[in-house]
């Protein structure tokens, strides 16, 4: 045991402490403990910055991205627009009897509801079928909804206002008829829902619910599309 | 054998030593500020190539959307009439030619009937109402109405089959009161078929 102690002492061997000694023991640890701080501060500053850095790369990178998605979006509408010049012309130039098919497609279903129009035609097809018209008005209620062709025209895309309105006329049965056929051949979409009758074959009054329709100018506002 | 004896004092071992440590703290850091120095530069260079990139997609996003914006209103025009043409087909096919079924309910109609109204909804459902003479009169118009098209006027242009379907008279009532003209007051409903309606009036156009 003794010599245990003799050799493990042997081995821890007393540098004698001057006062160089503990003034370069006090300045190799105060510089290990600078160097410490350098080391941290270096890892939390860099750190930091690198932690914003790739926060700004990676949003950079997606904007980028989106910017492409972007162009190939604009690239292919001005492609379209182009290829859609030529059609779009043909559509708006006029025909033989004067009338374009873009104005014969807005006369069928009209960006606006066009009572005026609408009151206009009416009278016009009451005068061609020898019926008075006596009243037209608009109904409160968008009743048109539940007429099989309302029913129908669900998609977003293809579907058209209702707009319900009553017209009140008088003539015979042969007039009457007529003039329900001309609200059939009418180049504003005109869809019967309801009548009521008064009088005798020679002299009728009629009370008719109608449904006519109109669709609101395309938007064409941009949308957005989650990044791919 | 050679035997290597360190002869230095103890004091200078340790000053060495602490050199030492000093060399490796200083390259430890030296490594640190390296590496995290070398990733900045990298993620600032990169930050920039993708600045530089984003900047010249902007001119070019510019120039197409100039280009698209001059043509706006062709779009804006050309989406509607599309849109319109896509519902006016919709409409048009969906059509009910109720003048064919007023037509034709004019020829089934008895001459001592007289019909006060006339409603026809999405199901092609039509209501009727009106006033007959008798309770007799209204249950010989409904089953006139059954045989139209069948055993009772066939329509030249038009399957022989029923035009009106499923009768059933709602309500019937007789005017009684003093005063009263003894008249019936009924209602009616029955069913259309609209596709023979929309072919029939086809066919005439």
């Amino acid at each position: 045991m003794e010599k245990q102690a003799t050799t493990k002492q042997s081995k821890k061997v007393e540098v004698p402490r001057t006062e160089v000694s503990i003034a370069q023991d006090t300045t190799n640890r105060k510089y290990m403990i600078i160097v410490g701080l350098i080391v941290a501060a270096i890892v939390i500053v860099g750190g930091y910055f690198i932690y914003r850095l790739t926060g700004q790369y990676i949003y950079q990178s997606n904007l980028n991205k989106a910017q492409d998605q972007l162009i190939s979006s604009l690239e292919i509408k001005q492609k379209n627009l182009q290829e859609l010049k030529p059609n779009y012309e043909a559509i708006t130039t006029k025909g033989a009897n004067g009338v374009s098919d873009a104005t014969l497609i807005l006369r069928a279903v009209p960006t606006t509801q066009d009572y005026e129009n609408l009151i206009a035609i009416l009278e016009k097809m009451g005068q061609d079928s020898g019926v008075k018209v006596t009243n037209v008005s608009q109904s409160s209620t968008a009743n048109g909804a539940s007429t099989p062709s309302a029913a129908s025209s669900n998609s977003s895309q293809t579907s058209a206002t209702a707009f319900p309105f009553t017209v009140n006329v008088e003539g015979n049965y042969a007039a009457i008829l007529d003039f329900l056929k001309k609200t059939e051949k009418s180049a504003r979409v005109i869809n019967f829902n309801s009548m009521s009758l008064n009088g005798n074959t020679g002299n009728i009054t009629t009370n008719l619910t109608m449904t006519t329709y109109y669709k609101p100018d395309a938007n064409i506002q941009s949308t957005q599309v989650p990044l791919k | 054998m050679m035997l290597q004896i360190n002869l230095l004092p103890e004091a200078r071992i340790l000053k060495l030593q602490a050199m030492a440590r000093k060399r490796l703290a200083t390259t430890v850091t030296a490594v640190v500020a390296v590496v995290v120095g070398t990733i900045i530069i990298t993620l600032l260079l990169l930050l920039g190539y993708t600045y530089s990139v984003h900047a010249a997609g902007e001119a070019r996003v510019a120039t197409l959307q100039k280009d698209v914006d001059s043509q706006r209103e062709l779009e804006q025009n050309a989406t509607t009439l599309q849109e319109n043409l896509a519902s006016f087909a919709t409409l048009q096919q969906s059509r009910l030619y109720v003048s064919e079924i007023f037509r034709n309910l004019g020829n089934v109609i008895p001459a001592d009937i007289k019909i006060t109204s006339f409603q026809i909804s999405g199901d092609y459902l039509v209501t009727i109402s009106g006033t007959a003479p008798t309770f007799a009169s209204v249950s010989t118009f409904s089953k006139t109405l059954q045989e139209y098209n069948v055993n009772f006027k066939p329509q030249e242009n038009l399957e022989r089959k029923p035009l009106f379907t499923s009768p059933v008279i709602t309500s019937v009532s007789k005017d009684t009161g003093t005063g009263g003209t003894g008249s019936v007051t009924f209602s009616m409903t029955f069913k259309v078929d609209p596709t023979l309606f929309s072919q029939g009036a086809s066919a005439k156009k």
